[in-house]
């Protein structure tokens, strides 16, 4: 969503207001694989996601009359994402039902093929560690480092200072780099190891 | 020493403040997480973007789009969804994996489809490995340490020593002198841990919340590391070719069923994530054994392509 440009969801914001449902699609097409990644960092599930994905879009199609074009589309899709993941995880708290699946997020590469398998450990081992970071440092780091968004436009979605913003991120690398540093030592698995004679 | 060996561009501004050392380090660990990304996209969109366009067009009268009636079924596939996103990291993870592979261990794999592969280590000791599970050898085996790592099933038969001989799963360290363990350890099942079970001697565990030391006949797992009494020949009848499970997760039992007769077995997750509890000696033909299962659990199975479904009545 970032290569898309500022100019384009402007004019994406013009076909709104005339009810057009071309751009509507267009804005969908465009922007739905960066929201649904988003939804999932804050809700960690992708169902809920894509059923929390459906309601902010049927949602902006209600208020496209009253969307202002000379402020940020962009900023104002990623705002109803977060707020709707929010509301969600909130009343999901109210319903342990999901516990077990909360519990176990990263399961199953069972069927990996062998070459894949370390490639697969590391990956799996960098998200547990961004996954047991506080979750608002989470979602900064993650809106920077993946979805390319800028200290100000963190700040002023999660509203933080942008100094904040920085902060959490050296904070969120300093965080995997110790993990990364234990990882290597503790589980000596793949590194080669001094002799105990 | 210019920071532009990373990718992150704004990096004066990221790393204002620190020590150009630290600068670096952290430009690393910025470009390493590149393989965290989750790159696939989400399976329902297609269906999502109908439902939603729909509505808008059936809603001239926009006001009765608040209600969200035509929400696609939710698909059994959640607990696939570390799989298909593992499959398509690779390329990215290369810069990472350098870190922290070094090319001179020894590996040794069991194929999948096959009943047991015996592996004979420098010492004289072997470890039975059962099908898919694989066995790291480091470098300077029996010279300097008896260091192994395990991901799957091993049974070890260890010739005592004057050096310890250890053994690295994913979550947890066993260490030995002489003796005959099992050990249990797939990364990716649900729940995953390491168990360990000891046949005769003494064993030593180190989980990543505690340490243990079992005797004959008990048994214990990294995530509680306490000691339980078990019976070892049921547990370890995947040597002689059986199946048991005490209270095991369906979907890890399928996933043994999968690497023993190299078949895939499809299940949704309301199956895969019951337990089960059954045993069987020396099982010959993957449907045989997931008969039983669907048996016990009054679901059915049928044939597939290749291997076979469970499903709900």
């Amino acid at each position: 969503m970032r290569s898309i440009a500022e100019e384009q969801f402007q004019s994406w914001s013009h076909g709104l207001l005339q009810s057009d449902e071309a751009s509507y699609a267009e804005l969908f097409d465009a922007s739905y694989d960066a929201l649904h990644r988003y939804s999932m960092y804050i809700t960690h599930d992708a169902v809920s996601a894509s059923d929390i994905l459906q309601d902010v879009y049927l949602k902006l199609w209600q208020v496209r009359e009253t969307i202002d074009p000379e402020r940020s589309l962009r900023a104002l899709m990623y705002q109803m994402v977060r707020n709707y993941s929010l509301n969600h995880e909130r009343q999901k708290k109210r319903h342990a039902a999901e516990a077990i699946e909360a519990d176990h997020p990263s399961v199953g590469f069972d069927s990996v093929n062998d070459d894949e398998i370390d490639a697969a450990l590391l990956k799996m081992r960098l998200q547990e560690w961004i996954d047991e970071m506080p979750e608002r440092r989470k979602e900064a780091f993650m809106l920077s480092r993946f979805e390319g968004l800028s200290h100000e436009e963190i700040a002023s979605l999660m509203d933080l200072a942008p100094k904040t913003v920085n902060n959490h991120i050296v904070l969120a690398l300093q965080h995997i780099r110790k993990k990364l540093e234990a990882f290597k030592e503790r589980e000596s698995f793949y590194g080669s190891r001094p002799s105990n004679t | 020493m210019s920071l532009r060996n990373f990718t992150y561009e704004p990096t004066e501004q990221l790393f204002d403040g620190l020590s150009t050392d630290e600068s670096i380090q952290l430009g690393h660990i910025w470009d390493l997480c590149e393989s965290a990304q989750q790159t696939d996209t989400d399976p329902r969109k297609a269906q999502v973007r109908s439902a939603v366009l729909a509505q808008i067009n059936d809603s001239a009268a926009f006001s009765s789009a608040h209600s969200v009636e035509s929400r696609p079924a939710r698909p059994p596939a959640r607990i696939y969804r570390m799989r298909f996103r593992a499959v398509s990291i690779a390329a990215a993870v290369v810069l990472g994996l350098s870190m922290l592979l070094s090319p001179s261990h020894d590996q040794f794999r069991a194929p999948t489809g096959s009943e047991l592969t015996t592996v004979s280590l420098a010492d004289g000791s072997t470890v039975d490995l059962a099908p898919g599970s694989r066995l790291i050898v480091k470098k300077g085996f029996n010279d300097h340490h008896r260091d192994v790592a395990l991901i799957g099933d091993g049974f070890f038969d260890v010739q005592p020593g004057t050096t310890p001989f250890e053994v690295s799963t994913f979550d947890a360290t066993t260490t030995v002198l002489g003796t005959s363990f099992g050990i249990s350890a797939w990364p990716g099942a649900i729940a995953a841990s390491t168990e360990v079970l000891v046949a005769t001697g003494r064993v030593q565990v180190q989980g990543s919340n505690g340490e243990v030391l079992l005797a004959a006949d008990q048994m214990t797992s990294s995530d509680d590391v306490t000691i339980q009494e078990v019976d070892i020949s049921a547990k370890l009848a995947w040597l002689s070719g059986g199946f048991s499970y005490q209270d095991e997760l369906i979907g890890n039992v399928l996933d043994d069923v999968e690497r023993r007769f190299d078949i895939k077995v499809k299940a949704p997750s309301s199956i895969r994530l019951r337990p089960i509890t059954i045993h069987r000696n020396e099982v010959g033909d993957a449907s045989e054994f997931l008969g039983d299962i669907a048996a016990t659990i009054s679901v059915r199975y049928r044939q597939r392509a290749n291997g076979y479904e469970m499903y709900l009545n």
